[in-house]
C-alpha cells in the first residue's frame, strides 16, 4: 500500500509535463493547419486564388498632330475657310489633305470627356473675326456611348473652360476612339505665318 | 515493518514516475511542437495581410494632348492697274 501512495503522488516529472505541454501544442498545430502534411487525413481540399485588376483611367492621342494645310486668302474675299475634313473656301492656293486627330481610351474604365484648346481664335489666327471650331465623332461605332454635345457639328473651341463631350467614353476594344477634327476661318487681315495650337482632353472617371 | 524490498519497489515506483519520459523523447516533442507553431504563426499572418495590402483601384483623370498647325500665306499680289 504505501508504495502505490508513493508512486501515485510523484506520477509526473519535468520532462513528462515538456512532453504533454508539447503534444497538446502538437494536436492544436495540427487543427488550426488542417492535417494537410499527411496528405491522407484530408483526401479532398479547395484552394482560393485571388486576384485584383486595378482600375486605370488612361487616354492617348494615337494621332498627335492635325496639320490643317497651308493657304492664303483670295484677293478681294473677307476670309478663307480651311478645315480637316479637306473642305477650303475662298483660297485658290490652300494644300491640305483630309485628317484628324484620333483619340483613345486606352485604359479599363469608362471615362467622361472633356476638351480644351489653348488659344483663343484671336489668339491662334488673328485678324478681323476670325473662327476657331471642332467637331468630333466616333471613329469606332458607340465609343462615345453617351454625347453632352453634338457629334458631326462645328463647335466653338473653348480655351479657359473645358467643353464636355462625352459623359461615357467606352474602353471597350472595339468601340474606344474617336476622331476630332478642327476648322478655321482665317480673315483677309490675318499675319501670314505657321500656327500650332494645343488640344487637351481630359478623361475621368464616369 | 517496510523492508529492503519495499524500500527498492519505492525508489522504482519513484523512478518510473519522474522519467515515464525521457529526456529525449521530450525534447524532441518540444522541438516539434515549435516548428508546427511557426507554421501556423506563418500561415496566420501571410495570405490574409497580402490580400488585404492590395492597393485600392485606381480612379482618377487622365489628360492628353494634340496639336493643330496651320499656314497662312500671304496674299497673292494682283496688280491690275498698271501705271505707265
Amino acid at each position: 500500500m504505501a508504495v502505490n501512495k508513493t508512486s501515485a503522488k510523484q506520477s509526473f516529472g519535468k520532462y513528462d509535463i515538456i512532453a504533454s505541454v508539447s503534444v497538446l501544442v502538437i494536436i492544436l498545430s495540427l487543427f488550426y493547419i488542417g492535417f494537410d502534411f499527411t496528405g491522407k487525413v484530408i483526401t479532398t481540399d479547395t484552394a482560393v486564388v485571388n486576384v485584383t485588376i486595378v482600375a486605370n483611367t488612361a487616354i492617348n492621342f494615337t494621332t498627335e498632330y492635325l496639320f490643317l494645310g497651308a493657304g492664303s486668302v483670295d484677293t478681294g474675299k473677307p476670309n478663307a475657310t480651311f478645315d480637316s475634313d479637306g473642305t477650303h473656301t475662298d483660297s485658290s492656293d490652300w494644300s491640305g489633305t483630309p485628317a484628324n486627330l484620333t483619340l483613345e481610351n486606352i485604359g479599363n474604365t469608362n471615362v467622361s470627356l472633356t476638351l480644351s484648346v489653348g488659344k483663343t481664335a484671336a489668339e491662334y489666327i488673328g485678324g478681323t473675326s476670325p473662327a476657331y471650331q471642332f467637331k468630333f465623332g466616333d471613329s469606332e461605332a458607340g465609343s462615345c456611348a453617351t454625347n453632352s454635345s453634338p457629334t458631326g457639328t462645328w463647335l466653338a473651341t473653348t480655351k479657359t473652360s473645358n467643353t464636355s463631350l462625352c459623359s461615357l467614353f467606352l474602353s471597350d476594344n472595339s468601340a474606344d476612339t474617336i476622331n476630332i477634327g478642327v476648322r478655321v476661318v482665317i480673315p483677309q487681315d490675318a499675319v501670314a505665318g505657321t500656327r500650332t495650337d494645343t488640344f487637351t482632353a481630359t478623361a475621368t472617371t464616369a | 515493518m517496510t523492508s529492503k524490498e519495499d524500500y527498492r519497489n519505492i525508489y522504482k515506483a519513484k523512478n518510473i514516475g519522474n522519467n515515464m519520459i525521457g529526456k529525449n523523447v521530450a525534447i524532441a516533442l518540444l522541438i516539434i511542437a515549435l516548428v508546427l507553431v511557426s507554421f501556423s504563426a506563418v500561415d496566420y499572418f501571410s495570405e490574409d495581410d497580402k490580400i488585404s495590402s492590395v492597393k485600392p483601384d485606381f480612379v482618377g483623370n487622365d489628360t492628353g494632348n494634340g496639336k493643330v498647325g496651320v499656314v497662312i500665306l500671304p496674299p497673292a499680289i494682283e496688280d491690275r492697274n498698271n501705271g505707265s
